[in-house]
């Protein structure tokens, strides 16, 4: 039974309208961006309530900044993190331990342990999203999910998509795309991008046929009916890439780089292996419980992806190379932090990532590819009936 | 990667809105005010449906925006 909601508007923001039916505001702390309401009535388990917001944000131009994209980011371009959230956000507290300390502040509570226990069934939280985002009329707004509808009126552009069951986590760029187009079976590839940034672009195609015909053979069926890969500004700083549902977006900076100079890696079939591979591992086929060890069932299984199409691709010389690289990065971070088992690691300790590959592939090493990808088709055939409702004492 | 690399990177760069000690502050108040909602059962949003009008030549954007929650 709920008879209270708070409603968390971030701060960036100025929020026009926030109101429903079935609340009652009761207090508004502009310092802190919290809505406190009142429910008209108690909300018992499945009643449904509408709640309606208005919200504009206006960046503050940055000095001698020209971005190609003028992709209204917000610099995380997850335009998600800047949407109203519900209940208290843990994300807002202090997470350094000395900090809290110095503070004089209760510590805060370990990681759930890999062996704590999970409600049955879990809330996953997923939403159905449908969004029509406009634009203007020299530019081309992508999102996630399914393109649905686009048509323009009065000098705007406008991209209606769907997504059904998604985490709450989604992101918008627009910009003047050109567009490259391909399939792989019936599923649609779609790449936008600069005009100017075209030389890699029937390489990461051709990467990205590679990508879906090993997951699809090996682990299961792509979940949307479309892969888009969307070029974003080098402004949006902090990485190379990242995946949504159906849509990954992909640092200018990718698109640059000469491929055929030296011995360098093919740093284009690295990231479409592994931000692909996260539509198997990581959005809606398989969210695990964030928890110790939850990130071995994320990154850990994008890289051993990546990895195998790296060995595909180059053989297995060129993988051992690959290799080397995590397992310095590996070696190097243990003599920081210690040795952490994979199973019960932090998920944001980037040991998911070069220990995940290092013992990835001493498994493959161990019981070879075919054994391997058996076992991860099952995880995830066991996940998707999870995330159904069937749970069985499933823990990954 | 990328998971890991979500948010705070655009604020470390470009936010100058607040200092870092003020930042901690808010964020120390907002414990101590907020905090014993976290043992407050809360509803969970279902459906998202939405209008974002994006102005890429003022660096804008505007929303309206229904929750569907239970």
């Amino acid at each position: 039974m709920i008879s209270e909601i708070l409603i968390n508007s971030a701060l960036d923001v100025s929020m026009l309208t926030l109101n429903s039916n079935d609340l009652i505001l009761k207090n508004k702390d502009e310092k802190f961006g919290q809505y406190l309401f009142k429910t008209k009535k108690e909300i018992m388990p499945n009643d449904s309530l509408e709640i309606n917001f208005e919200f504009e944000y206006q960046i503050t131009p940055i000095n001698g900044h020209q971005s190609f994209n003028a992709i209204v980011d917000n610099g995380s371009l997850r335009i998600s993190n800047y949407f109203p959230s519900i209940g208290y956000q843990l994300d807002h507290e202090i997470s350094d331990e000395i900090e809290r300390k110095k503070r004089a502040m209760a510590a805060l509570p370990a990681l759930d342990s890999v062996h704590a226990p999970i409600e049955n069934p879990y809330n996953y939280q997923f939403i159905n999203l449908n969004v029509l985002v406009s634009t203007s009329a020299d530019q081309s707004a992508i999102c996630v999910g399914e393109l649905t509808d686009h048509y323009s009126i009065n000098h705007r552009n406008y991209f209606h998509y769907r997504a059904e069951n998604i985490p709450f986590r989604f992101a918008v760029s627009s910009a003047k795309y050109a567009i490259q187009k391909s399939n792989y079976g019936d599923v649609s590839i779609e790449i936008f991008h600069d005009p100017k940034h075209h030389q890699n672009i029937s390489h990461l195609i051709k990467s990205i046929q590679k990508t879906l015909a090993y997951c699809e053979n090996n682990f299961g069926k792509y979940p949307y009916q479309t892969v888009r890969f969307a070029e974003i500004s080098s402004f949006t700083r902090g990485f190379a890439a990242t995946a949504y549902p159906a849509t990954i977006y992909i640092n200018e900076k990718q698109f640059h780089l000469n491929l055929t100079g030296g011995e360098g890696q093919d740093v284009i079939n690295e990231l479409a292996g592994h931000e692909l591979s996260h539509q198997w591992w990581g959005n809606a086929l398989l969210k695990p419980v964030y928890r110790q060890g939850s990130g071995v069932l994320t990154e850990t299984l994008a890289q051993y992806t990546q990895l195998m199409l790296y060995k595909n691709e180059y053989g297995e010389a060129k993988m051992l190379e690959m290799v080397e690289v995590y397992r310095e990065m590996y070696e190097s971070s243990k003599a920081f932090s210690g040795e952490e088992a994979l199973y019960s690691a932090d998920p944001d300790n980037a040991n998911v990532i070069n220990k995940g590959l290092v013992k990835m592939y001493e498994l493959y090493l161990l019981i070879g590819e075919a054994k391997i990808n058996a076992a991860l088709r099952a995880l995830l055939e066991a996940s998707v009936s999870v995330e159904a409702g069937d749970y069985a004492g499933f823990v990954g | 990667m990328i998971l890991l690399a979500s948010t705070g990177f655009y604020l470390s760069e470009n936010y100058t809105k607040n200092s870092n000690e003020e930042e901690l502050n808010w964020a120390q108040n907002y414990e101590a005010n907020y905090g014993h909602f976290k043992t407050i059962s809360q509803p969970t949003i279902t459906d998202v449906e939405t209008t974002i009008d994006l102005y890429p030549e003022r660096n804008a954007y505007h929303v309206k925006e229904v929750y569907f929650v239970e």
